[in-house]
């Protein structure tokens, strides 16, 4: 909300204070001022009345003229250059000296007058224009904008040499800009904030020299013509309190200066002398009021009540608004004219033409404007302070200071009718009534207060202080009603009262119970880091048709930004990918990122305590491009060995047992749930063992298909990276963490064996048309059968005469050692005659001798 | 032959064998000139096998008089040898010259992400203060991010976070703020409590350089008997000393959130302008850092504490915010494009 501080200074003594000490007091008060700005000219003397002796062409220049203007009788005249063609000998005019500052006509900024030389002819200050001297709109003379300001054009002449500045019409104010408090609707209004200044400075709140009772004294006993009569009050939770009243003999013309110029200062559009001051009243007490045109409504009385779901009304921003039962709305009979507490009616505005009004203020309930506010996407300066709630004990108080400036300002020669008022409801709030005790101060703030001291804090807000010691009753302002309605509230005020500051900082005392967190993370991103990886943070909000997502078990934005954020993510690897060929557009080429971060799933058996959304941790790579950088080497190509080979590294710096994971080709339904992934160059990673029937939490996903599934690793499918514009090969990977985390093991030192090692190779020729064959099943099969002395089992190398031949040879070399014996050459000869047959038996492995 | 015979013969071949030795010049022929007179048919090996057919006499006499002799022309090959190994060394070395001030081979080196690194340096801020992460889901019911919070569905407070809803069902949202792991917490968990809880939150607004759809916070609770706002300022002031690493000027600002009462916003002096006012903090001189409160007993209440006997403070920071702030990130966008020319600044 934006606040006057001229405005401000009506209501509360300002003096000695500026603007910047109230908006610090203010901010550390609970209303925080976002900024302070200027409104008006900034204007300096000395600006005094001259008069023009001579007037001389200028020797340099044709538009330009040489004046001799006297500004003290009795002295020599001035020489100043004037560039205006509406000057004459014998005018009185504003001169600003030197050391004036006036506006710069042609960008409003600042302008300080010196004495200089223009075009070579010394200039001893400036004749002034309206515009100089800040007068945007010459609400006398409209016509006088493009010249000098000529003093005595209505024959009567100001002394010379006298004081201009008392003359200007506008002076400068400040504007608060005040960040609204969603609790606070009470102080949405100049006087409710002047509440807030007058009890944070201990400055007394003027009071108001204004009376309606006194006005209509001075207007005498007049005749209301107007049959209007009656409020209509539905259902009183929706409208506690409504007034009507009628205001007969208003001239519709723009609004005097003294409301327009304060609602431009704080931004408002002006409208109208009607309109304006229902919205000068608005900001002024916080109360919004609406004017209706009298003629324009067809029965005697305005209702109150939800609108019938067929109707629909104009507001008067000129849009056609369907209406529901969940919105309140004013009713002239069967026709609406007004969304209560939001937007009235375009059929029954003011209009020029007006010539009478019915006043409207009323006390809207909260929660049935914000749900109109919402359901019609329609926001006013009404519907946020109704929607904080307004105080229904001050509708009357607003309503008579409206009807009061109508009848001040709008009168139609004098002849206005200002109506009784017409109530519906109840005004009447009954006190809230709190026992603040000592005790929680101290226990809450950690801060004696004493009694009397809370009394002079609350006093000035409008609370009732009695009582002193343990139990402090506390009776609370009609409109404070709605946030202070538990001691613990009343504790906040005190608090804010007393100043922040003043609490000192301690330390809790130590009740800690220590958990170490789960270091699974930064194990395996300091593994990712230290192998080139950069860490990545993308976003998990999807477009709608990004690739590999499930729609089954997708999660779903209602009320989406955009197109692109559309969806729950079911994979980290797409946005990976984007980000790869983001980099390499922009000439990077070598791009190696990782990404930890959740993936969301529709939860398929969803019961009572959970979100209905499953969310798993996953842990995601891409690398493209080379992985060092080197002069005059060549570089070993990446391959999905690499890849691989760091999800291996991974496994083992979070110490897991790779014997109890297993490796093996996609599936067919693998192969299209993950289409970024090359389907015969990318391998998924498991437990080793039958998956277990599917709970809740174990179910699979649409990457996971099994529970056992713990990831995947590959190549980028050439069709994805040619769609997102990769320019090298790329290689992706991506991890359960969750369900790695499960398998890791207590690292344990196993001693180190003396006993010597002996290695041995065995080489296994396979035919593929026989059997296909892969290395995981030729080593889970030694593994199996070579008993408990085999250390290590190490693929040397792999043998194919051609890239297309069938046949294809393996060499493994394998380290026996016992934990303590020497075995012998027979020993491990049998285990290798086992080894051998089981290949032969298991995998039709041929042995040449 | 006699001794003086002998002896002759003997001075002889040393003399020419130690001028053989001085007069090579490289290593191969040092050691043909070894094997001339040490080799296994030598002649000094020949010599000295033929000290068994001497005169008993001389023989002793001879036998020292050939030691001798291998000793010293033994002595002399080994110092030329070291000194044409020492000669021929530093003649290869000099060949192998390189520039030595080639750029060297260098892997690429592996960053983690400043949203990352503020994240872990807050936790274990907290971590020493004895506080503990906790998690909750993303995906949430309007019950945790609300209604729990002390946000009734007509609280004006709901449209200041302009929430996501999801197709899960009609309670169904994005999670606004991480405070929602508070009520998870409380809800399993008895006090005393000190909990830490890093996460990602959403909120529908306009993407530019301030604002993006998600963001991450990190929240903080404490609940123990007696705590209260000292405490709370006393453990946040800490926290903002430690996380920039020097005294930062620091004050504690009313302001409401639904969840604690009294609630306060930290502003740190602009480190940019030292407080007198600049771009970044608006001409105020201040910055936000977090927002913080005494935990509302309606709070509590709704996950079963007595307020009466427990009493609590809590707090949420802006990641990305605090990130800006300490490495002079003007972009929030920045974070999510994963642009290798800012990840690898870091």
């Amino acid at each position: 909300m934006k606040l006057s501080f001229d405005w401000l200074s009506e209501f509360v003594d300002l003096s000695g204070l500026t603007a910047l000490q109230v908006a610090e007091k203010l901010t550390m008060g609970a209303f925080e001022v976002e900024e302070v700005t200027i409104i008006g000219p900034d204007l300096e003397g000395p600006i005094v009345v001259g008069e023009i002796i001579e007037i001389h062409q200028h020797p340099n220049a044709d538009k330009i003229r040489l004046t001799k203007t006297r500004i003290k009788e009795g002295e020599e005249p001035l020489d100043i250059v004037c560039g205006a063609q509406n000057i004459e000998v014998g005018q009185f005019i504003p001169v600003a000296l030197p050391g004036a500052k006036v506006v710069n006509r042609h960008d409003g900024s600042a302008l300080l007058i010196k004495a200089s030389a223009i075009r070579g002819v010394k200039s001893n200050g400036m004749l002034c224009s309206p515009p100089e001297l800040g007068i945007a709109k010459n609400l006398q003379d409209p016509g006088q904008d493009e010249g000098i300001w000529i003093l005595n054009k209505n024959g009567n002449k100001p002394a010379i040499g006298s004081d201009v500045m008392p003359l200007l019409p506008t002076k400068a104010d400040y504007i608060l800009h005040v960040e609204p408090r969603s609790n606070r609707g009470d102080a949405l209004s100049v006087m409710g904030l002047a509440r807030e200044v007058a009890a944070l400075f201990g400055r007394p709140l003027k009071k108001p020299d204004w009376s309606l009772e006194d006005l209509n004294k001075t207007l005498g006993e007049q005749k209301q013509s107007s049959k209007f009569s009656k409020a209509v009050l539905e259902n009183e939770s929706d409208c506690p309190y409504i007034t009507l009243r009628v205001i007969e003999g208003v001239k519709i013309a723009p609004s005097h200066p003294a409301i327009a110029t304060r609602l431009e200062a704080i931004g408002m559009r002006t409208v109208n002398n009607v309109v304006d001051i229902t919205n000068y009243v608005m900001h002024e007490l916080g109360q919004p009021l609406h004017a209706y045109d009298a003629t324009l409504l067809k029965s005697d009385n305005l209702a109150v009540r939800r609108a019938v779901d067929s109707e629909s009304i104009t507001t008067i921003d000129g849009k056609v608004r369907q209406l529901t039962g969940e919105m309140l709305a004013i009713a002239d009979g069967d026709s609406i004219v007004g969304v209560a507490g939001v937007m009235g009616g375009k059929d029954s505005e003011i209009s020029d033409q007006s010539t009478s009004l019915v006043l409207e203020a009323a006390c809207f309930a909260p929660a049935v404007v914000r749900r109109g506010s919402r359901l019609l996407g329609l926001s006013s300066d009404a519907s946020l302070r109704f929607e904080r709630g307004i105080d229904p004990a001050s509708v009357r108080h607003a309503a008579e200071r409206a009807a009061y400036l109508i009848a001040k300002y709008c009168a139609h020669e004098g002849k206005v009718v200002v109506g009784p008022l017409i109530e519906a409801g109840s005004n009447k709030i009954e006190p809230g009534q709190l026992t603040l005790r000592s005790s929680q101060i101290k226990r809450i703030l950690g801060l004696e207060i004493s009694a009397e001291r809370i009394k002079d804090l609350l006093t000035p807000l409008g609370f009732t202080v009695s009582g002193s010691g343990e139990a402090i009753a506390v009776s609370v302002p009609s409109f404070r009603k709605d946030d202070v309605k538990r001691e613990i509230d009343l504790i906040e005020e005190v608090c804010r009262l007393n100043g922040y500051d003043a609490i000192v900082p301690s330390m809790p005392a130590a009740t800690m119970a220590v958990a170490r967190p789960d270091d699974s993370l930064d194990l395996a991103k300091n593994a990712l880091t230290g192998m080139g990886l950069s860490e990545a943070w993308l976003s998990s909000l999807v477009p709608e048709d990004q690739a590999g997502v499930d729609k089954q078990l997708a999660v779903e934005v209602l009320n989406p930004l955009s197109k692109d954020h559309q969806l729950m993510r079911q994979s980290l690897v797409p946005g990976l990918i984007n980000a790869c060929g983001y980099n390499q557009d922009r000439g990077r080429k070598d791009v190696w990122l990782f990404e930890h971060g959740r993936v969301y799933f529709k939860d398929q058996q969803k019961d009572n305590k959970s979100t209905g959304v499953r969310e798993d941790n996953h842990l995601a790579a891409v690398i493209s491009g080379q992985r060092f950088k080197t002069v005059n080497q060549t570089v070993p190509a990446v391959e999905y060995a690499l890849a691989k080979g760091m999800v291996e590294n991974l496994l083992s710096a979070l110490n897991i047992d790779e014997r109890k994971l297993a490796w093996r080709s996609l599936s067919e339904s693998e192969s299209n749930a993950l289409p970024w992934l090359h389907p015969y160059r990318s391998a998924v990673l498991s437990l080793n063992r039958p998956a277990k029937p599917n709970t809740n939490k174990e179910a699979g996903t649409s990457l996971f298909e099994s529970n056992i599934t713990l990831g995947y690793v590959g190549e980028l499918h050439p069709r994805f990276a040619d769609s997102k514009g990769l320019r090298e090969k790329a290689f992706v990977f991506e991890l359960d963490i969750d369900r790695l985390k499960k398998e890791r093991k207590q690292k344990k030192f196993a001693g180190i064996a003396t006993s010597p090692e002996i290695v041995r190779d065995i080489t296994a020729d396979f035919d593929a048309t026989d059997k296909d064959v892969s290395y995981e099943q030729v080593s889970k099969l030694i593994w199996k059968v070579a008993g408990s002395n085999l250390r290590s089992s190490e693929l040397v190398s792999v043998y194919k005469a051609s890239e297309e031949s069938k046949k294809f040879s393996m060499t493994c070399r394998l380290t026996f050692q016992h934990a303590s014996e020497t075995l012998t050459n027979e020993e491990i000869d049998k285990v290798l005659t086992t080894i051998r047959e089981s290949l032969n038996r298991d995998l039709a492995a041929s042995f040449r001798l | 032959m006699d001794a003086q015979e002998f002896e002759t013969k003997i001075n002889t071949l040393v003399g020419s064998a130690l001028a053989a030795i001085e007069s090579a010049s490289d290593l191969d022929s040092l050691e043909n000139f070894r094997v001339q007179y040490l080799g296994r048919e030598g002649e000094l090996t020949v010599m000295l096998r033929g000290l068994a057919s001497l005169d008993k006499a001389i023989r002793p006499k001879a036998g020292q008089l050939g030691n001798q002799a291998k000793l010293q022309i033994e002595q002399a090959h080994d110092s030329k040898r070291s000194h044409l190994y020492d000669s021929a060394l530093d003649q290869r070395l000099a060949k192998e010259s390189i520039d030595v001030t080639i750029p060297g081979t260098r892997y690429l080196s592996g960053h983690t992400h400043p949203l990352s690194q503020i994240s872990n340096e807050i936790i274990s801020i907290f971590y020493s203060m004895g506080f503990t992460v906790a998690d909750g889901p993303e995906v949430e019911t309007d019950y945790y991010n609300f209604d729990a919070l002390n946000t009734p569905a007509s609280h004006p407070a709901r449209d200041e976070q302009d929430t996501f809803y999801t197709n899960i069902g009609p309670s169904s949202l994005l999670r606004s703020q991480t405070s929602t792991v508070q009520i998870r917490v409380m809800e399993n968990t008895k006090p005393p409590l000190r909990i830490i809880a890093p996460g990602r939150v959403y909120r529908n607004e306009e993407v530019n350089a301030r604002k993006y759809p998600l963001f991450h916070q990190v929240e903080g609770l404490l609940i123990d008997k007696d705590v209260n706002f000292g405490q709370l300022k006393g453990t946040l002031s800490a926290f903002i000393q430690a996380l920039f690493k020097k005294p930062v000027k620091i004050r504690f600002r009313p302001d409401f959130f639904p969840f604690t009462e009294p609630s306060a916003e930290l502003d740190s002096e602009c480190p940019f302008c030292s407080g007198k006012g600049c771009k970044t903090c608006g001409g105020r001189g201040w910055l936000e850092l977090l927002g913080c409160g005494m935990v509302d007993p309606n709070v509590l209440k709704g996950v079963g504490i007595d307020p009466e006997e427990w009493s609590g403070f809590a707090f949420g920071m802006g990641l990305e915010r605090l990130a800006m702030l300490k490495y002079d990130i003007n972009d929030i966008r920045n974070f999510y494009t994963n642009d290798m020319r800012f990840l690898e600044q870091f």
